[in-house]
């Protein structure tokens, strides 16, 4: 690994957090379109979070010290995902981009939202707190198994770089039923793990129906800019797993000039295309029911094993 | 309209009195005190299709409550009891329900009552008690643009075991400020009561300060294309809101502006975007050009097509329609016991509307189908709405196209004695009461639908689980502010 | 062997560590037998940590190479009372006497289970694990394994807590009576009651008789481990038992029974292909045991009875990883030895994390007199330290990095993945098994997360909570070393993996090559990521702490009104939805019930463990008829069940003998 490389996959985990605000402003400009409406510019997350970066702290008086300590694991586990993620190139810098402590870390960062919802002593941050869990105990094996999948198609271990450069590699040959029911049943699972409708309402705060935004409640100022970035992130890594664990065509795998252009033009039509489509999903779709979540969540289940029982049958 | 000599019985039976007419099939409408020397007298407004009856109790103090043998009245005797100091014995659930402020004295009584040194009567917990039951306040102050209220629910989880409404936040005395001199203009403030149902409270009011005196044909044909325009876009509302709520936002937007294109068009004929100050007793303000004629034409029929296309989003979407259906199931027989009124009791298999029973202004020559449905969810309760809407285009066409030439305002005389307004609002009948003694209004009463609406609400949600409530609020529009009085 | 420049045959040096580790605690309990005193109660106990600091030298000892094997100086009849320690026991004791000190230690601090005969049947247990882990014989092995039953039985009387520990004790001695039965039966066949001397007995024993022993072993220790059906003693016992005897039964307990589990499939009968049908049946057992304690423990309103089922799940996951080393060890010996070593890691991290919990729990209890988990609440503003330390403990029981719990679990996934999936039969398996490794894992996350945010976060939701009394001096030392034996295991987790692996290569005499490292992955991954974790927290708190504008206290949001004590979700609503998504699990254990009076309803939730309900009570009350219409056999009587559990012993061990 010469060092021009080790910059290079330095810059990419750091360009996928600092376009992660942009994503969601894309996904959110999108949405008001479609509702013939002008929009916010698509730079407005940035703005929003600087102004919230700025601001002061009102904290509960009943939080503790893991109250204040939770927005920065929220982000660290962020951060060790994104340095973790294939991006523009199909080699990341962490030593550790093991799919298996990715699913762990994922569930640090929820296990301590979860924590924080508790935090308050109100209603409304045990309640985001109790849906939370009851999604992340269908989502876990759901994500557990499509990844599995991946790891048993391609024989490439656990490691997210050598799965994605090993089914880049196929080219066209790898589209099969197993990857195409495990990219279904990872597009449920990121619907639902980013709490996007119609598994949660992100622009709501409306009290009784939150689940994220019920878990943040009590947060404000630098805490809540902390939180709000670090959920942005969540969803751009998702999305970036999506386009280059699933459909990694394009991605860059040698470092040459041409290729990591052509990377970075597949990416960006990718990030692209899936936020437009989960704009369109938002947008035509209506809030689930809380409890008709499950169902939708075991379907994800169902379709991930039908993935990995695919990949024997067939 | 002028109410004649109340049947007058004694307190101890006031209870047994109404329920006898109860089961003859009268409903009641509407109750409150007018004070009296010594005590107050206990009036009851009970209404079957077009017949209005009023029976009378002279009561001091206290009397058994009527809400033991008819839950309906319960909300009423909460409200008297707070307001006018006549204590229902026996009553189950004996909370204020308008104002919950204590001071000395009670408001509406004629002795002066200051504000100062009231204190907040504080919020009771629900009547409802288990290991690993705990309550969610919710409210008055909303994540949102809304009216203040205050929520609680008790549950373990998700269901709603009980809940119970408790509002107060914007009250603003106007029963009180109604109080004095006949030949003030009371339209006006009435129009205050409820913001979004400005023509059906004024036009309540107008017709007790009109007495009997008829208005001009074309200022009644003017007060119903009011009345339904205010009601096209109180509709348009709720289901904009409903798919809002349930995040379905394209079909919001397109609601939203649906609704926004109608009240900058009511702006531009009429003056006012939720089309306050045009009823005034004696007729209307404002008279209709034929200019303004073709362009409210339009613009109920913009109003009409969007909703009709709502209405099409709403029930082409399974999502939707799978959140909204068997969600808060209001039973008809719960209807009836509550006295509910309005598209709640009409989605609940209660066929009850003022405009087709006891028709006023211009209703008894138009026709029109009155709406009503069985199963009392969410969708019935929106289906209703859209279905009204269409009626409305068609009562305001049916206006529009033969309009009556001639004056728009008449002169009046208020009569002593006890009248009442009774009209279809958008959310249902509305009754106002007014004791006029000697050219001056000794009490005036303001019953607006939401009034005996809200508890029903508190049945209706039972069961359903806590993030359907804003669903099922919002199916309910009811009003606050109308409440609060 | 030199040592300190002296020189010391290699027997003498062996001799002297047993004699240093039994003779304190057999010194122990004549003193707490004899004497009543506090004063001696201390020093009782004080000889237990003695004894548990000399075997803790153990591993050492092996490592030096010196072969650990004793007979103890015992006339007998029926065979020598043969103490072998083979290097997994080595570890196990090494690492079993560590918590038991912690937790012999804690019993000193806190008083609260304090008392001359508690101490010394502390010492009795201790002796009787020891014996039993480094058992060479199997009437030392029996005997021992019934004076575990018995000390903890007599350990766990609290008040009136009869019930709990004479449904512990039948189930227990059930579990022994079938391994009296098993281990006969075995050295009948074996023609020899040296346990060391088995080698493979499952050629002489023919592939069914093997596989019968094989589930009658893993259900017999299973009785103890809390294996489905036999887990219904642990929520109530947990519960009543004073603490420490629920903490030695979780953490010590399990790791011998989980120990002799291995111990005897993989070396004394052996595995070989044939018996890999045995290994689904306990797949499915195991699966069936994480599954419904992962399920009860979402209900659970005491925080102990949580714990419990938390155990059951934890030693269920452990029995799945045995249970897949015996499916893998023929075709794929690399992967069978990183489960194993996933299996055996998780029983080392469970007694840290569930030792450091469980004694958590009771100091809350102790310190606040509330039981319920319903009234607790806020409990980290009031008492920082142990919240501080129970945090640790959780984050280690959900498996969150960089924590121990979180190593194990990422290694049982990593074996349950890389399972070699070309057989058809096992593409089928492997992912459900893995859908439900990953449903109990999140599930028990909840739980734990429950656990922790109802009574340390939020707000007091009863007056005990609001004014706890302080902790007993020296109380949270124990639990601090614990919570840092919960990062530290996290953190260097591949050299306690390491040890293992050469340890379940020595037991099974397997060929060293190919490594458990050949199969898996990410090797640096536990130290990098733990230490990445850490580092990133506090260096993003750190830099962020600068500039920030000063952070005002105010109420939590309550939507403009005030809020009581009863407005925070309540402990029971928090797992509610849950409840319903699996509620065919739960069945009519939920019962509401709504008594109309006129004004005040009163809704009832009640949750019953259906294996009491519907197993176990109608057993008993079979058994109870029978043994009225019988006669008079259940006397209530320690010492009568005492002598039956001997009687039985010698008679079958003779029967035994003479065959």
């Amino acid at each position: 690994m010469n060092p021009f490389e080790i910059v290079l996959m330095a810059l990419q985990a750091a360009a996928l957090m600092a376009v992660s605000p942009l994503v969601v402003g894309i996904i959110r400009k999108i949405k008001a379109r479609m509702q013939n409406k002008v929009g916010a510019s698509v730079l407005q997350p940035y703005r929003d979070l600087r102004k919230m970066f700025r601001k002061e702290s009102a904290v509960s008086e009943n939080a503790s010290f893991l109250f204040r300590l939770i927005p920065y694991v929220c982000l660290t586990s962020m951060l060790l995902l994104a340095a973790m993620t294939p991006f523009v190139y199909t080699q990341v810098i962490a030593p550790y981009a093991d799919v298996i402590a990715m699913v762990y870390i994922f569930t640090m960062f929820r296990f301590a939202m979860v924590l924080g919802g508790l935090e308050g002593g109100s209603a409304f941050g045990g309640m985001g707190s109790s849906r939370e869990v009851m999604m992340s105990v269908l989502i876990e094996p759901a994500l557990l198994i499509s990844i599995m999948t991946l790891s048993a198609m391609t024989g490439a271990g656990f490691d997210l770089s050598a799965i994605s450069g090993s089914i880049n590699a196929r080219g066209a040959a790898a589209i099969c039923p197993a990857l195409l029911l495990a990219g279904t049943s990872f597009v449920i699972t990121m619907v639902a793990e980013n709490t996007r409708v119609p598994f949660d309402n992100p622009d709501t705060h409306l009290e009784l129906t939150m689940v994220h935004e019920g878990m943040l409640l009590e947060y404000s100022g630098r805490g809540l800019a902390i939180m709000e970035f670090a959920s942005m992130v969540r969803l751009t890594i998702f999305m970036a797993l999506l386009g280059t664990l699933f459909f990694p065509w394009g991605t860059a795998m040698a470092m040459t000039a041409a290729e990591l252009s052509v990377s970075l033009l597949a990416i960006t039509v990718k990030m692209l295309a899936i936020a437009f489509g989960i704009a369109l999903l938002e947008s035509t779709v209506a809030k689930m029911r809380v409890f008709r979540m499950p169902n939708m969540l075991t379907a994800s289940f169902a379709l991930a094993l039908m993935a990995m029982v695919s990949l024997y049958v067939l | 309209m002028r109410l004649g000599d109340p049947i007058a019985c004694d307190p101890a039976l006031l209870a047994q009195y109404v329920k006898a007419y109860c089961d003859e099939g009268w409903r009641v409408v509407s109750m409150f005190a007018s004070e009296s020397s010594p005590g107050s007298t206990v009036n009851v407004l009970l209404r079957r299709g077009g017949e209005v009856a009023r029976v009378a109790s002279e009561t001091v103090g206290s009397y058994p409550a009527v809400s033991a043998l008819v839950p309906a009245a319960s909300v009423f005797e909460r409200a008297m009891w707070e307001m006018s100091g006549v204590v229902p014995e026996g009553h189950g659930y004996l909370v204020p329900a308008i104002y919950w402020r204590k001071g000395d004295g009670h408001p509406l009584q004629k002795a002066p009552y200051s504000i100062d040194g009231e204190e907040r009567v504080p919020l009771p917990n629900n009547p409802i008690r288990g290991a690993g039951l705990f309550e969610i306040p919710v409210g008055p102050v909303h994540a949102g643009v809304i009216e203040p209220g205050h929520f609680r629910f008790s549950v373990a989880g998700e269901p709603i075991l009980e809940m119970r409404v408790h509002l107060g936040y914007a009250h603003k005395g106007i029963e009180k400020m109604m109080e004095g001199p006949v030949s003030r203009n009371r339209a006006h403030l009435a129009e205050r009561i409820s913001g979004d149902n400005a023509v059906a409270h004024s036009l309540a009011c107008a017709h007790i300060v009109e007495g009997d005196a008829p208005v001009p044909r074309r200022a009644r044909q003017i007060r119903v294309i009011l009345s339904e325009i205010e009601r096209i876009h109180n509709h348009l509302d709720v289901l904009a809101g409903l798919c809002t709520d349930c995040a379905f936002s394209v079909a919001a937007a397109y609601g939203s502006e649906v609704r926004e294109r109608l009240l900058r068009a009511n702006r531009e004929i009429f003056g006012n975007r939720l089309l306050m100050g045009n009823v005034v007793p004696g007729g209307v303000r404002n008279d209709l050009s034929r200019e303004d004629v073709s362009k409210l034409e339009a613009a109920v029929m913009h109003a009409g097509f969007g909703a009709k296309k709502l209405e099409g989003y709403i029930r082409r979407t399974p999502s939707v329609v799978d959140r909204l259906e068997t969600t808060g199931v209001l039973r008809t027989e719960d209807a009836l016991r509550y006295g509910t009124v309005g598209v709640v009791a009409r989605a609940s298999g209660v066929a009850s509307d003022v405009r087709a029973e006891l028709p006023y202004e211009e209703y008894g020559a138009l026709s029109f189908n009155p709406v009503s449905l069985k199963k009392g969810d969410v969708m019935s309760r929106a289906a209703v709405r859209a279905d009204e809407i269409v009626e409305s285009v068609s009562l305001i066409l049916q206006c529009t196209s033969e309009m009556e030439e001639g004056e728009i305002r008449r002169g009046y005389e208020t009569p002593d004695g006890l009248s009442c307004g009774i009209v279809e609002s958008p959310r249902g009948e509305l009754v106002h009461c007014a004791d006029v003694r000697d050219g001056e209004v000794w009490r005036y009463s303001i019953r607006d639908p939401s009034f005996v609406n809200w508890p029903a609400m508190e049945v209706a949600v039972l069961d359903n689980i806590v993030p359907d409530f804003p669903l099922i609020n919002k199916s309910f529009g009811l009003s606050y502010s109308g409440n609060d009085v | 062997m030199d040592v300190l420049g002296f020189h010391f045959q290699d027997t003498v040096i062996v001799a002297g560590f047993f004699a240093a580790t039994l003779v304190p605690a057999l010194v122990g309990i004549v003193l707490g037998a004899i004497f009543k005193s506090n004063k001696v109660a201390n020093v009782v106990a004080s000889l237990c940590i003695v004894s548990c600091a000399v075997s803790v030298s153990t591993y050492p000892l092996w490592h030096l190479g010196l072969a650990l094997e004793y007979t103890l100086p015992i006339p007998s009849a029926i065979g020598e009372y043969r103490l072998a320690i083979d290097q997994l026991t080595a570890c196990m004791i090494s690492f079993s006497s560590v918590i038991f000190m912690l937790i012999v230690v804690h019993v000193v601090k806190s008083t609260s289970d304090s008392g001359c005969r508690y101490s010394a049947l502390l010492n009795a247990l201790f002796l009787a694990c020891f014996s039993c882990m480094s058992a060479d014989s199997v009437l030392v092995l029996l005997f021992s394994w019934e004076l575990v039953t018995l000390t903890t039985f007599l350990l766990s009387k609290k008040g009136n807590n009869d019930h709990a520990r004479w449904m512990f004790f039948a189930i227990a001695h059930l579990g022994g009576m079938v391994l009296i039965c098993a281990y006969s039966f075995m050295a009948s066949v074996a023609g020899t009651q040296v346990l060391s001397q088995w080698d493979g007995l499952s050629s002489a024993l023919g592939h069914w008789t093997s596989m019968a022993l094989i589930m009658a072993i893993v259900m017999g220790f299973g009785t103890k481990l809390g294996l489905i059906p036999f887990h219904a003693w642990m929520p109530d016992l947990y519960a009543t038992a004073p603490i420490h005897t629920a903490t030695l039964l979780s953490t010590v307990c399990s790791n011998v029974a989980i120990l002799m589990v291995f111990k005897t499939v993989f070396s004394y009968i052996g595995i070989t292909a044939a018996l890999t049908p045995i290994a689904f049946a306990i797949v499915i057992i195991a699966v069936a045991t994480a599954l419904w304690g992962a399920l009860e423990s979402l209900v659970q309103r005491e925080p102990k009875k949580l714990l419990a089922y938390s155990s059951m799940e934890n030693m269920a996951l452990v029995v799945l990883c045995m249970a897949l080393g015996i499916i893998y060890i023929v075709e794929s010996p690399a992967l069978a030895k990183l489960v194993l070593v996933a299996g055996l890691l998780h029983t080392l991290n469970h007694s840290v994390f569930k030792s450091l919990m469980l004694m958590s729990i009771d100091t809350v209890e102790d310190c606040t007199g509330e039981k319920n988990i319903g009234r607790m609440g806020g409990l980290s503003r009031t008492l920082p330290a142990l919240s501080a330390v129970a945090i640790i403990g959780i984050l280690a029981m959900a498996a969150v990095p960089p924590t121990n719990g979180f190593v194990s679990e990422w290694l049982m996934i990593q074996s349950l993945m890389g399972a070699d999936l070309e057989s058809k039969g096992m593409s089928l398996v492997i992912p459900l098994i893995l859908a439900a490794v990953g449903i109990c894992g999140m599930m028990m996350a909840a739980s734990y997360a429950r656990l922790y945010g109802f009574i340390f976060l939020g707000r007091p939701r009863s007056e005990a909570m609001e004014n706890p009394r302080p902790m007993k001096r020296g109380t949270i030392l124990p639990l601090a070393l614990l919570a840092a034996l919960c990062l530290g295991m996290g953190l260097f987790a591949m050299t306690i993996m390491d040890v293992l692996a050469a340890s379940i290569v020595s037991l099974i005499g397997m060929p060293p090559s190919p490594g458990y490292r050949s199969v898996m992955s990410g090797e640096l991954l536990p130290l990098v990521l733990g230490t990445a974790v850490v580092a990133t927290v506090a260096v993003l708190y750190w830099a962020s702490k600068r500039g920030a504008q000063p952070e005002r206290e105010v109420p939590t949001w309550s939507c403009g009104e005030d809020l009581d004590e009863n407005m925070q979700y309540s402990s029971i609503g928090f797992t509610q939805p849950l409840v319903k998504v699996f509620h065919p699990f739960y069945g009519d254990t939920t019962v509401v019930r709504e008594t109309k009076d006129s004004k005040v309803r009163t809704v009832i939730i009640e949750f019953v463990e259906p294996f009491v309900k519907y197993l176990y009570k109608p057993l008993g009350a079979l058994l109870t008829g029978i043994s009225e219409r019988i006669g008079k056999t259940q006397t209530g009587n320690i010492q009568t069940y005492f002598a039956y559990v001997l009687i039985t012993l010698v008679v079958t061990l003779l029967a035994v003998r003479v065959f």
